[in-house]
């Protein structure tokens, strides 16, 4: 089995190479994950710099560029991949080192659209009730699980980073700016109303393509916008 | 001076939604207006034509409206793609781009129709 990783140490390299491993198939499981060819990767070579760690697709720290696509190497099987099997990091981040990228921007972009529930008064001894159908509208909104799969893959996201939300975060402003319980929605739109923040999506959907999850940020960025334009 | 921080993106997407409907039934009936005339006929016949009567209102609010997508569109480009230093120069230069032809246009309107 040939593997090509990107690697690249900050200390020694201008810039990032591919770097070829020949790997023994029989030495992994039938259904063995990306994942854990590339823990057998770091066997053999003990400096490969990779992030994980839940193993089971919940808490996104392994998000990978595989053969051109990016995915959670702990969900993937390794016989759906084609070989030669070309593993880079998550496109778009400033590379820390071989396959771990700085999310530093990513995380702020989140932040900055106020992912928590805004309710007054908010009394943590009163439950805050909703009907069943408020409840199901979540559904697609808060599963989430912030692997940047999406974001990374965005071209709108690679352009402007430090301005455009991206998907990620405005999939989570959508779950807040519909919650029955978030009384902030119409400052919410008013400060998701701007060309660079929202706008900047050309719906082009490469972030549903690559949402691991199975969610659809473009839909709900296109919901966010239809509300924005109503103002309700 | 245009300024990034006064860009809007409601409005803007509103604008050019609009537009773009507007400009979707505009050109057609224009292509069949350019069919159905005779080929020997020049430029200035046919805006003669054009801005004639009850079709001299529709193609000018066609011609505005063709401006405002142009505007929204190219400043969209511009903000995606050109260098962050130099966006809001690029933006201005767009502008006044855009001001100029519309003054060419008026001028060659004026020019057909006097």
């Amino acid at each position: 089995m040939e593997v090509l990783i990107s690697r690249y140490h900050p200390d020694k390299d201008d810039e990032p190479y591919m770097q070829t491993f020949e790997v023994d198939g029989s030495q992994l499981h039938s259904d063995a994950m990306l994942l854990e060819l590339i823990l057998h990767l770091r066997e053999i070579d003990p400096t490969l710099g990779v992030r994980y760690s839940c193993q089971e697709g919940v808490c996104g720290s392994d998000a990978l560029n595989v053969n051109g696509k990016n995915l959670l190497s702990c969900t993937t099987p390794l016989k759906s991949l084609k070989e030669p099997i070309e593993i880079r990091p998550l496109p778009g981040f400033p590379i820390i080192k071989d396959l771990i990228v700085d999310l530093e921007l990513f995380y702020q972009q989140y932040k900055s659209v106020e992912p928590f529930l805004q309710s007054e008064p908010l009394d943590p001894q009163q439950e805050h009730l909703q009907t069943p159908k408020q409840r199901e509208q979540l559904d697609g909104k808060y599963e989430c699980i912030l692997c940047a799969c999406c974001s990374a893959s965005c071209p709108s996201f690679w352009w402007n980073p430090d301005l455009f939300a991206g998907p990620a975060a405005l999939l989570a402003a959508q779950r807040f700016t519909i919650d029955s319980r978030d009384i902030t929605t119409i400052d919410r739109l008013h400060k998701l109303d701007s060309p660079t923040k929202t706008f900047r999506c050309r719906h082009i959907q490469n972030c549903t393509a690559s949402c691991p999850k199975g969610l659809n940020p473009s839909q709900a960025i296109q919901s966010l916008k239809n509300r924005i334009v109503k103002g309700h | 001076m245009l300024e990034m921080k006064r860009l809007s993106g409601k409005k803007a997407h509103l604008w050019q939604r609009y537009s773009a409907y507007y400009l979707l039934i505009f050109f057609p009936y224009l292509g069949w207006q350019t069919l159905n005339f005779p080929r020997y006929a020049d430029i200035q016949t046919l805006l003669q034509n054009q801005f004639h009567g009850f079709f001299a209102v529709s193609s000018l609010i066609a011609a505005a409206l063709l401006l405002i997508h142009l505007w929204v569109g190219g400043r969209d480009i511009l903000i995606d793609y050109s260098l962050r230093s130099k966006t809001v120069t690029w933006l201005n230069l767009y502008q006044i781009i855009l001001f100029l032809i519309t003054f060419d246009l008026c001028w060659v309107l004026y020019a057909s129709l006097s």
